[in-house]
């Protein structure tokens, strides 16, 4: 279970990024910022054997949604008792 | 079955996916995509096309695909990738688009007459071939290839400058699949161009506004269109900095990195890693 509404940093190669969730009608969307680079957009979809797998929104930055989702999924579950 | 970043997924998932492209476009900052990834074929690109309501920013395949019914005749995803391994389509030179090299009307005839576009960006990278120095002091035989990043210094951002395209629109014969694509068009390079891609001495075609309109939605003869394919950025208005060997999996993939005895550009000096420093 991913939260929803929340906003934290992630470490990324000693830098943060930050992460911003956005709640809409259609999904959780994750707003991943880092200085110097264009905002992520990404977002945990479903694919056609019915695991889930991160995806950047639009489409056009996989490697990038792949990487941040797990620093995502890692930063759950590293505070799931927060 | 559908695709949505290269993953298969069901037809409601991709419905539910395109729906929320659509709210981070009216949502979001500029058109959040990162415009200059690497050649990474079956992934798509947003690129501006001429419609019947003006340039309208659709997602292609980079990577020209020639229409099913000409040569090489390509009926479904096996024979693409296995032709793309012989022929690169990524770029397409200026000089080769109406005729190829043994003086034959080119595969990109068509495109390059009816069906040209633009492909935003905020910078590329290119490779720069340097003769290197081993530990023992000796030149390698192989070259090393340093990474660039170039930009156009007023176009960066949230404000991406436009590169000369031509698309097509190719079918799956097999399942279906309609797959706009392109390919970029290219020009001789500029002098700091060709001090970054020394090897081949090639840039993109880059257009102003003015240039960008004409080439899209004028009517043009192949001479106009060869004019405007073979114009060069001046080198004024762009500037190139390197970046780490990794760039591709970096989240900034822009991000200046410096090389230890790294000649500046334009020198023929070879790449000196183990270059000993001295006080004296």
């Amino acid at each position: 279970m991913i939260p929803v509404n929340v906003e934290f940093d992630v470490d990324y190669n000693g830098k943060p990024i930050h992460i911003k969730s956005l709640d809409t009608a259609k999904g959780v969307i994750y707003v991943a910022t880092y200085p110097g680079a264009n905002d992520l957009y990404i977002h945990r979809a479903t694919d056609a054997q019915g695991d889930h797998f991160w995806t950047s929104i639009p489409e056009g930055r996989q490697p990038a949604a792949e990487r941040i989702g797990q620093m995502i999924e890692e930063y759950f579950h590293d505070h799931e008792n927060d | 079955m559908c695709y949505f970043n290269g993953i298969k997924v069901s037809h409601t998932e991709y419905v539910r996916l395109k729906d929320l492209e659509v709210f981070v476009g009216k949502n979001g900052d500029g058109i959040n995509c990162d415009l200059n990834q690497g050649p990474l074929y079956n992934q798509p690109y947003p690129v501006l096309k001429a419609t019947d309501n003006g340039p309208e920013l659709k997602q292609m395949e980079w990577g020209y695909i020639p229409e099913e019914s000409k040569w090489p005749f390509l009926k479904t995803r096996e024979e693409v990738a296995k032709w793309r391994f012989m022929y690169t389509t990524l770029n397409a030179t200026c000089e080769g688009l109406f005729l190829n090299e043994k003086g034959k009307p080119s595969m990109y005839a068509g495109s390059a007459q009816y069906r040209r576009c633009l492909v935003p960006s905020t910078g590329y990278w290119e490779w720069r071939h340097l003769k290197q120095v081993g530990k023992s002091g000796k030149i390698l035989k192989d070259p090393i290839k340093i990474p660039y990043h170039v930009i156009i210094t007023d176009h960066q951002e949230d404000r991406p400058f436009y590169m000369a395209g031509i698309c097509g629109t190719w079918v799956d014969e097999q399942s279906g699949e309609v797959v706009e694509n392109f390919s970029i068009v290219t020009t001789a390079a500029n002098e700091l161009c060709a001090q970054v891609h020394n090897a081949k001495k090639r840039m993109p075609t880059i257009l102003n506004e003015a240039l960008g309109y004409e080439w899209m939605f004028g009517k043009l003869s192949k001479d106009d269109i060869m004019d405007i394919a073979k114009t060069q950025y001046s080198t004024d208005e762009m500037d190139a900095w390197t970046v780490s060997k990794g760039f591709q999996s970096a989240f900034n993939t822009r991000e200046k990195f410096e090389y230890a005895g790294l000649p500046p550009l334009g020198s023929d000096e070879p790449f000196n890693p183990y270059q000993s420093l001295s006080l004296f």
